[in-house]
């Protein structure tokens, strides 16, 4: 920034040369792995950078014969939109609630939703499995996307008060309020139109937690029918049959692609407003 | 707002603070707010509350899936306190949880600096690239530290070949597993504290900057005295809500040891799983899960505390 020399120049390239370095290397050996055949893959002789000629995608077309990889992925995305959808129908008017209405109870109601985003899921696991096995719901796609709009929707919640609070700014309601409408009017005829940015965002993200999310679908459900990508990994990694290590990897590459691109993406559009995304 | 005609009685007495509203006013007043809070507050209900809820009655009883379970009194927690395993998981989570905070914590600060000084085109690219692996899915973050570690096709042990060297085995023996958990989750979560502190460092006025470096203050006494006091909430937030979550972890590291090798890198997350999947001991399993939900409850007090300081700005 001021005064500049060359010296802090060349240590700040080092700097972000050593982050780009320690962020990418492990994702290149997936790629590396993916693109070469599965005998190139394990062999000592494959150099760090393999030679252009061995590189292949026939791992890329295989994953969709050898295992069930449509179902896997063709579920990841039900019950991802479908989670992204519910979530936000309970999160828009929860969000706007928060941020701008007062009620009776809006405090105490708002630092538990806080305390929900903190709240251990391996734990909470353990009685909504107990509910969902009486309510018949366990090894279902309707428990998975109950379960997974319920996980997702602090955060939708979390990201939509925050951009109701300082995106929208107060006296287009009391406009609206002025011109006859009510609260919920105003709300639907004037600020949700205003607030498709952040709903877009907010949908983008909760379908990208769904799309990641492991443990309830691990927990909840047992058979491959259900099973979403995520899990699937998970299971082909646990078996021993399995040693192609290539057809692994190429689907790991389907399964972070789509999330990392995304946000490379939309970053510089939603920014720093993700502040609430549960790891 | 303009004065409304035809004030009542006691919309003027509560104006000069003669009277005070009430409870059931303020009900009557706000009733939309409850329509709006209603499904969030069922939804919150039955996946949250309730369940939280049972789950700490039911760590008082022996129930077993599917089973309701007697009245156990205390048994539970006594068996806790007795039990090596959780004694040790205990230890290492807390070992695990400062290591992977900290290290997640310095990064990102470093790395928010760092970016800070790029042009805005690089700033997007290079930030995009260097924030990625928060993006991936956890469990294929613990694939793929898996597969970079792995002695015989590994990154690592190739890269130790080159210099002759034999490769330690990252996965099991001696500390190796610890340091890999550790570094492992510290990759796929500092950007979470970057984003945070980069966000708060563009928010300084460039003025300060500028105002500083005239009266003679060089580049590390400008971090110390304009950059340094603003990173301070943003600092208790990260740690915080860092804390909780990497307690609370359990893909990653299920994934890439699944507290193996034996019982060796067994972190409470993977010990509630096991108990409580593996086991079917509802009881127990919630149990030890208390002992994660005591530890992420103290952080998320600091982190109500840190918000409450400064809500507009975070939350």
């Amino acid at each position: 920034m001021l005064n500049d020399n060359k010296r802090s120049r060349a240590l700040l390239y080092v700097g972000i040369v050593a982050f780009a370095l320690f962020a990418v290397v492990p994702y290149y050996w997936v790629i590396r792995t993916s693109f070469l055949t599965n005998i190139a893959a394990i062999s000592p002789d494959t150099g760090f950078i393999p030679a252009l000629g061995k590189l292949t995608v026939e791992s890329y077309t295989q994953i969709w014969d050898r295992f069930a990889f449509v179902t896997f992925f063709r579920n990841s995305v039900i019950v991802s939109v479908a989670a992204t959808v519910i979530s936000l129908f309970f999160a828009i008017p929860g969000a706007y609630a928060f941020a701008r209405l007062d009620f009776p109870g809006r405090k105490a109601l708002f630092y538990t939703a806080v305390f929900t985003i903190m709240f251990p899921w391996i734990v909470l696991t353990i009685p909504v499995y107990e509910v969902f096995y009486f309510l018949d719901l366990v090894n279902t796609i309707v428990g998975v996307i109950v379960a997974l709009s319920i996980f997702v929707l602090p955060q939708n919640i979390w990201l939509l008060q925050g951009f109701f609070r300082q995106g929208i700014p107060e006296n287009i309601e009391e406009a609206a309020l002025i011109d006859g409408h009510n609260e919920l009017t105003a709300f639907l005829r004037i600020v949700l139109p205003l607030s498709w940015p952040a709903v877009a965002a907010a949908a983008l993200f909760a379908f990208l937690t769904a799309w990641n999310n492991f443990l309830w679908v691990f927990v909840l459900t047992t058979d491959e029918e259900v099973r979403t990508a995520t899990v699937a990994i998970y299971y082909i990694l646990g078996s021993d049959v399995l040693r192609e290590w290539n057809v692994l990897m190429a689907s790991l590459v389907l399964l972070v692609a789509p999330p990392v691109i995304f946000y490379g993406l939309s970053r510089r559009y939603v920014g720093e407003g993700l502040g609430g995304t549960p790891g | 707002m303009a004065q409304r005609q035809g004030r009542t009685r006691e919309e003027i007495r509560e104006q000069y603070g003669l009277d005070e509203r009430t409870l059931t006013d303020r009900l009557r007043e706000n009733w939309t707010g409850y329509v709006f809070i209603v499904p969030t507050f069922v939804a919150f209900t039955a996946l949250f509350y309730y369940p939280m809820v049972r789950g700490i009655m039911m760590t008082f009883t022996d129930t077993r899936l599917g089973e309701p379970g007697q009245f156990i009194g205390l048994a539970n927690y006594q068996w806790l306190v007795t039990n090596d395993l959780f004694v040790y998981a205990f230890g290492w989570s807390i070992a695990f949880v400062a290591g992977t905070t900290f290290l997640q914590l310095v990064l990102g600060l470093l790395a928010a600096l760092l970016l800070n000084e790029l042009g805005d085109a690089a700033k997007d690219w290079i930030g995009a690239l260097i924030m990625s692996p928060y993006f991936a899915a956890p469990l294929a973050g613990g694939v793929i530290w898996m597969w970079f570690l792995d002695n015989s096709f590994g990154f690592m042990s190739k890269a130790f070949a080159v210099f002759g060297a034999d490769a330690p085995a990252f996965l099991s023996t001696g500390i190796w597993p610890f340091l890999s958990l550790i570094v492992a989750q510290t990759w796929h979560d500092y950007a979470y504290s970057a984003i945070i502190y980069a966000a708060a460092i563009a928010s300084i006025p460039k003025e300060q900057y500028e105002a500083a470096a005239q009266s003679g203050a060089n580049r590390l006494q400008r971090f110390r005295d304009v950059t340094l006091p603003r990173l301070l909430i943003p600092t208790i937030v990260i740690l915080s809500l860092r804390t909780a979550w990497n307690i609370a972890e359990f893909s990653q590291p299920f994934a890439l040891t699944g507290g193996g090798p034996g019982t060796k890198t067994m972190l409470l997350s993977i010990l509630t799983y096991r108990v409580a999947f593996v086991n079917n001991n509802f009881a127990r399993a919630y149990t030890v899960g208390m002992a994660m939900v005591l530890l992420s409850m103290t952080a998320a007090v600091i982190y109500v505390k840190a918000i409450s300081e400064e809500e507009n700005l975070y939350v």
